[in-house]
């Protein structure tokens, strides 16, 4: 049996946790705090961060925040959101966060990447890409949650990151996002293929037989936001997460 | 009954703090050598950089002292990840010697021994296997942990195996020799299995 992680992804935005459509339209999803204790209480396999404020207001990572939510969390936490100093790497490790998400500075300031992973180890430095289909359907690169080209394909800038030192790779797709439609499989498989770290899909998981659509692709694990923090058909947020039974049945014994 | 986790700089060291606090036992951040005689039990976590651990702990002016607490004291101590990586003699990912308590070297995951869907790092839960049971391990139920690694332990002796975990192939993820124990998961990140076997630690007597 190969266990895969399925990992929900958690978005910071005024004080509060939410969830956004195609990057856009944020909607209330309720207390971070209160969520993280619900998917620990559920013994999820990991739980991804992200202040999608920070680097927009050029601001660093809320310590005290994170702090609060990580002392809850005896789950691996990745954190993102405005980290742009080897010294906010350590102070987010001290706090207990397992692993750092860099986005923005990974672009910025790609000597962060390869800082952090000779600091932490490259196990523990994610970088994330947030890409969308061009109007040629071409897949390109951006940052600053969606608003900035950086007219790059995912998988050159994978590439590069990788070599920078990321031991990991979250991709995400912006046009897939809250939407149900299920992963972007080809740009999964192109962009796994083409590394040697792991890459975990986000954007557009709808269910179980998703996960493993990403997986038989090459992904190594699979994050989802809106599958996890709302309920169909009507998005009437409640926490959810798979059993282990369903996880076995539907994914572990079947790759 | 107080339980020092080791401060070299390194690590994620509140973390391991708040799954002893949520357990109902103190811990202590030990920085110096007062602090580390007055301790019962000893953790050492550690992570990134196999050199950059050992040369912490070397700067740290508390290496003398831990071995005298561990190897003449018999405080019981608990090597997380890299914590456990240094109890070997030495690591394929640096030059620093190890503290070479457990006779075995750190060695790379053998790639040619992963399939191509097996990436390095190995991020994610593995369901380990206990080789030779210890009083850490009572309660558990089909254990499973968080791992986060690309190097793991090659011991000399199969004896001092206490968990084997596999990734392509079967690896020790945790030794045990006398009162020395090292897991190459992270319990403090591997909620109820984790919060089990740190329960199980801090009850040693």
């Amino acid at each position: 049996m190969r266990r895969i992680r399925v990992i929900p992804v958690l978005l910071l935005h005024k004080n509060g946790l939410y969830k956004t459509v195609k990057f856009a339209k944020p909607g209330y999803v309720g207390d971070p705090i209160n969520a993280v204790k619900i998917f620990n209480d559920k013994e999820i396999d990991e739980i991804v961060v992200l202040d999608i404020d920070a680097s927009a207001q050029q601001r660093g990572p809320n310590f005290e925040r994170i702090a609060e939510l990580a002392s809850e969390a005896f789950i691996p936490m990745a954190y993102g959101g405005g980290i742009t100093t080897i010294e906010q790497v350590q102070k987010l490790f001290f706090l207990g966060v397992e692993k750092i998400v860099l986005n923005h500075s990974a672009y910025h300031k790609p000597s962060l990447v390869t800082e952090a992973a000779k600091r932490v180890g490259s196990q523990s430095v994610v970088a994330s890409i947030d890409y969308k289909r061009n109007l040629f359907g071409k897949p390109v690169v951006y940052i600053l949650n969606g608003k900035e080209s950086i007219k790059v394909s995912p998988v050159d800038y994978a590439k590069k990151l990788a070599e920078l030192g990321a031991g990991e790779i979250i991709l995400n797709s912006i046009d897939r996002d809250g939407t149900y439609a299920g992963y972007d499989l080809e740009t999964i498989e192109k962009v796994s293929k083409s590394v040697s770290v792991p890459v975990v899909a986000v954007g557009g998981a709808s269910g179980v037989p998703d996960f493993l659509n990403a997986i038989e692709n090459g992904a190594s694990a699979v994050a989802a936001g809106s599958l996890f923090v709302y309920q169909r058909p009507h998005n009437a947020v409640l926490i959810n997460y798979p059993t282990q039974e369903i996880l076995k049945k539907e994914i572990f014994n079947r790759i | 009954m107080n339980i020092g986790i080791i401060d070299i700089g390194i690590g994620n060291l509140r973390s391991i703090q708040n799954m002893f606090s949520r357990l109902g036992y103190a811990t202590e951040f030990i920085r110096g050598l007062d602090q580390m005689r007055a301790c019962d039990k000893l953790v050492l976590p550690g992570m990134g950089y196999f050199d950059k651990c050992m040369s912490s702990l070397n700067e740290s002016g508390m290496r003398d002292e831990m071995e005298l607490q561990v190897l003449q004291h018999q405080k019981p101590f608990l090597g997380i990840c890299v914590g456990m990586q240094m109890l070997m003699r030495r690591s394929d990912e640096g030059q620093e010697k190890g503290l070479n308590w457990i006779a075995g070297d750190t060695v790379g995951f053998d790639q040619s021994r992963l399939s191509s869907n097996q990436k390095i790092p190995n991020l994610g839960w593995l369901d380990v296997d206990v080789v030779h049971s210890n009083a850490l391990n009572t309660d558990w139920q089909e254990p499973r942990f968080y791992f986060a690694h690309s190097y793991h332990a090659k011991l000399d002796d199969p004896a001092d195996e206490w968990i084997s975990a596999t990734y392509g192939y079967p690896f020790t993820a945790a030794v045990k020799k006398a009162g020395i124990y090292g897991v190459q998961f992270h319990p403090e990140k591997s909620h109820k299995f984790g919060m089990a076997l740190l329960k199980n630690f801090a009850a040693l007597a």
